[in-house]
């Protein structure tokens, strides 16, 4: 399996079926302790180039599956692959290429305070730089010309230098998201990049994560609380319930009444997936 | 099912579901009676070492004697003291120095978040707790026989011994700071370096630097202590001095010394305080101090804001930082800081060739040290362990008392008089500024060699450090409650007792139990200085070159004192 890592050419021959989704999970089950359980027998495939927004009650299960495909977690049980790669095992130097082409956002946005926002959208190219970086002048400058696009684009240029402390939630989930494109991902994971933020900026940084994953094609996987925003800004929604999947559709067959019953306390029957109460 | 047959049925026995007093827990009831024994011994010690009015009185001609025989002070010639502070503040560098690049490493391998496995955080608790256990003294007497002369015994006894404290105050530090951006780096294929580089170390650099200038202030104070053993610097010119009865010249060198550290102790607390006060809002449309702008621009790369420009055109855009005042200050403050060790390597005429010459021959140099020493000489180690733990008792029992009203009047919301309340500040920044050693050497003189002189002398230091501690906890319990019972009519000192006092009763013992803590540290060293205790037979064997009997006494101070900060951490526990 190691060699299919490592050789860009045997990927090439990966089948198209396989290629065609660039992420898939195979009955992914993660147990925190003996009753608590994360994930409880997750399938679901991810085609290139779509967007599909995660909807459930907290605890459902949705951070615990954008950990699972970035490889922040590992499963106890099932098969997880991403961008034709096997990653419940793989080593962490494995983990590092894959993770390199796989975006992240955060809810708390996760950029560190007292570091200027450039150098703060540097750190998102430390997965192809050797070694640590103690200040901005140590990344490379081509390093440092391409976080100052990212920047541009997600409209922050004139607040490079600023520190990443002083910017509102709005201006630091942006930067975020500058962190995750500098990466130049073929994913996007975005861990309910909206939850901590007033409804104006929610909007903005929705409508950022939309125009690029238009623009650059991006497959994106997105947690929301919003079932307006989720249902409007994706091509998919996928249901979680105490780590089992409820739904799983294209979002335009799926109305608002039967979003919001996913967030309701009390399991609702769903073709194929008999339901329990959540557990712990 | 069993709880519920056992539940008795109310209309059996209705009293017994009256509320009863809980009884205390085990654990509280022998808290209680260990710090009632520490009391009576604390007691017994002040009794047993003949602290008393009557040994003071005594003293009282001592006193003017030594005052007449002091002046005039005798300085140094100018350049000679010049030489000398130089020295000094050159290995206290260099050691603070080694102590932050040890205890970096040494940190994020004991802070639970960031270590490498169970055994890495062990190992490294265990070199923090050792490294603070093994008094510098014994550090210092160990590498200058490996050494031989010169500045870096020195340099490795401070800079080792410091990594107990910094090492401590990193790992928590690292603790308590939000995984978060670490998280990020890693979810972007960040490697373990990079994430702790870019996501622990810059933005704790304010803390790792504030800590660094705060054990500055402290290996000062000690590098006076080791010139008894022989270290170079203002210490060892005291040493001298003192040793021939030339009063006035040490006494002169005392005051240098004191003026030094309340000089070194003003710079870095203002460093300091910028450091870690800072927070955002420091940045909007305030006056900020210029050692806040140092502060911040340590980390911040650039400007606050004003940098920003319309219309950045990104690709032809500057990407470096632009040149603002904050990086001028930044540029400036960290060349002025490698000046500092650059100028430190030469002052401490650091030789690389004793450092390989003592290495080599470490190991046939150690020899000397094991196995420790017995028999007969072991009776009289032990009854001199036992008067370092009466003399770090009887200060700690004799500096609370004095202590404690003295930070009462200092906190704010006690004493409503302004200028009781800033007067009594005052007090304690001044007696926290006077050197242990200085205060020392003064007490040997005026009541004669012995347990009396240690006990006063840390007692003094245990003013300084207990009566802070006291006002601030005060400072600290919430008004409401104060207010609460002043509604009901009670008189300020009722309230004094009935709301404040009760609310940091328990901030108190745990300070007492700290100074205790560090008073035994302290009461193993002051010996040296002929302040009573077993530094006097640590200093004698190490001139007479018994070193098994040295390694016997570390292992007694070890002892000792790793028990006295178990007891101290259990208490502290208990009462929080």
């Amino acid at each position: 399996m190691s060699t299919i890592l490592q050789s860009p050419k045997v990927q090439a021959t990966v089948p198209s079926e396989e290629q065609r989704y660039v992420v898939e999970l195979k009955n992914v089950t993660k147990r925190f302790s003996p009753t608590v359980l994360g994930l409880d027998g997750v399938s679901a495939s991810f085609e290139a180039g779509k967007v599909t927004v995660l909807l459930g009650l907290s605890g459902s299960g949705k951070s615990t599956m954008l950990r699972h495909i970035s490889g922040l977690q590992r499963p106890t049980d099932g098969q997880i692959s991403v961008l034709g790669h096997r990653i419940e095992n793989a080593s962490d130097t494995e983990l590092r290429k894959i993770r390199r082409r796989v975006g992240f956002i955060f809810q708390n946005f996760h950029l560190v305070g007292p570091m200027s926002v450039l150098e703060n959208v540097c750190t998102g190219k430390l997965g192809t730089l050797r070694g640590p970086r103690l200040s901005l002048l140590m990344y490379p400058r081509s390093v440092r010309i391409e976080a100052m696009e990212q920047l541009e684009r997600v409209g922050l240029a004139d607040r490079a230098f600023q520190r990443a402390d002083t910017l509102s939630g709005g201006q630091q989930q942006r930067v975020g998201i500058a962190r995750a494109l500098i990466q130049k991902p073929e994913v996007l994971l975005a861990d309910e990049p909206v939850a901590s933020l007033d409804p104006v900026s929610s909007a903005q940084v929705i409508d950022l994560i939309k125009r690029i994953s238009r623009e650059e094609n991006l497959t994106v996987i997105c947690s929301l609380h919003q079932v307006e925003l989720a249902l409007e800004f994706s091509d998919r929604i996928l249901g979680l319930q105490s780590g089992r999947v409820v739904l799983d559709r294209a979002s335009t067959s799926v109305d608002q009444q039967e979003a919001l019953q996913i967030y309701s306390k009390v399991a609702t029957p769903s073709p194929g997936a008999s339901m329990t109460p959540l557990a712990g | 099912m069993s709880t519920i047959i056992s539940i008795p049925r109310p209309d059996v026995a209705p009293e017994r579901f009256l509320p009863r007093k809980p009884l205390p827990r085990a654990n509280s009831v022998a808290v209680a009676a260990t710090l009632f024994l520490l009391l009576c011994a604390a007691v017994w010690s002040t009794v047993e070492l003949r602290i008393n009015l009557a040994t003071i009185a005594d003293s009282i001609s001592n006193a003017t004697n030594f005052v007449a025989r002091m002046f005039p002070l005798d300085f140094p010639p100018p350049g000679e003291l010049a030489a000398l502070i130089f020295e000094t503040l050159a290995i206290v560098v260099l050691a603070t120095l080694l102590a932050v690049i040890i205890s970096i490493p040494v940190s994020l391998l004991a802070a639970w978040n960031t270590t490498s496995g169970k055994f890495g955080r062990g190992g490294a608790r265990v070199v923090i707790v050792l490294a603070r256990a093994v008094p510098d003294l014994i550090l210092a007497i160990v590498f200058l026989r490996i050494f031989g002369l010169g500045a870096l015994p020195g340099i490795l006894a401070m800079g080792l011994h410091s990594v107990g404290m910094i090492g401590k105050l990193y790992a928590d530090a690292v603790e308590e700071l939000d995984n978060g951006p670490q998280e990020a780096i890693r979810a972007a294929g960040g490697g373990r370096v990079q994430q702790i580089v870019s996501g622990i170390v810059v933005p704790l650099m304010p803390q790792i630097i504030a800590t660094a200038l705060h054990r500055f202030d402290i290996n000062l104070r000690i590098s006076v202590i080791l010139g008894y053993v022989g270290i170079g610097g203002i210490g060892l010119a005291i040493a001298t001095a003192l040793r021939s009865l030339n009063y006035q010249r040490g006494m002169a060198l005392a005051l240098v010394v004191l003026l030094l550290c309340i000089a070194v102790e003003l710079v870095s607390g203002t460093i300091r305080a910028a450091l870690l006060g800072g927070d955002r809002s420091r940045s909007r449309n305030r006056r900020v101090s210029w050692a806040e702008r140092v502060s911040e621009s340590w980390v911040c790369r650039g400007s606050k804001g004003n940098g920003a420009k319309e219309g950045f055109g990104a690709a032809a855009g500057p990407v470096t930082p632009p040149w603002t005042a904050d990086r001028v200050r930044r540029f400036l403050s960290v060349t002025a800081v490698l000046a500092i060790v650059f100028l430190s390597v030469i002052g401490a005429e650091f030789s690389w060739e004793a450092l390989g010459y003592g290495l080599a021959n470490a190991p046939a140099t150690l020899g000397a040290f094991i196995p420790p020493a017995g028999g007969d000489i072991l009776p009289v180690l032990l009854s001199e362990m036992l008067v370092t733990v009466q003399i770090a008792l009887a200060a700690t029992l004799l500096g609370s008392i004095v202590a404690i009203p003295i930070g009462i009047f200092a906190a704010r919301n006690v004493v409503t008089n302004r200028p009781v309340q800033t007067v009594f500040r005052l007090l304690i920044v001044f007696i926290r500024g006077l050197p242990e050693l200085i205060v020392a050497i003064i007490f040997v003189v005026i009541t004669g060699l012995g347990g009396v002189a240690g006990a006063l002398a840390l007692a003094i230091g245990a003013i300084g450090l207990l009566s802070k501690l006291v006002a601030d906890s005060l400072e600290e319990t919430d008004v409401r409650v104060q207010q609460a019972v002043q509604a009901h009519g009670a008189s300020p000192i009722q309230v004094f007792f009935a709301a404040t006092v009760r609310q940091s009763a328990p901030a108190f013992v745990a300070h007492i139990m700290y100074l205790l803590d560090s008073n035994i540290r302290a009461a193993t060293l002051l010996g040296i200085v002929g302040a009573g205790g077993i530094g006097f037979l640590l200093l004698n064997a190490s001139r007479v070159m018994q070193f098994d009997v040295v390694t016997t006494i570390v292992i007694l101070v070890l002892i000792v004192v790793l028990t006295v900060e178990a007891l101290s951490l259990w208490i502290r526990k208990a009462v929080h």
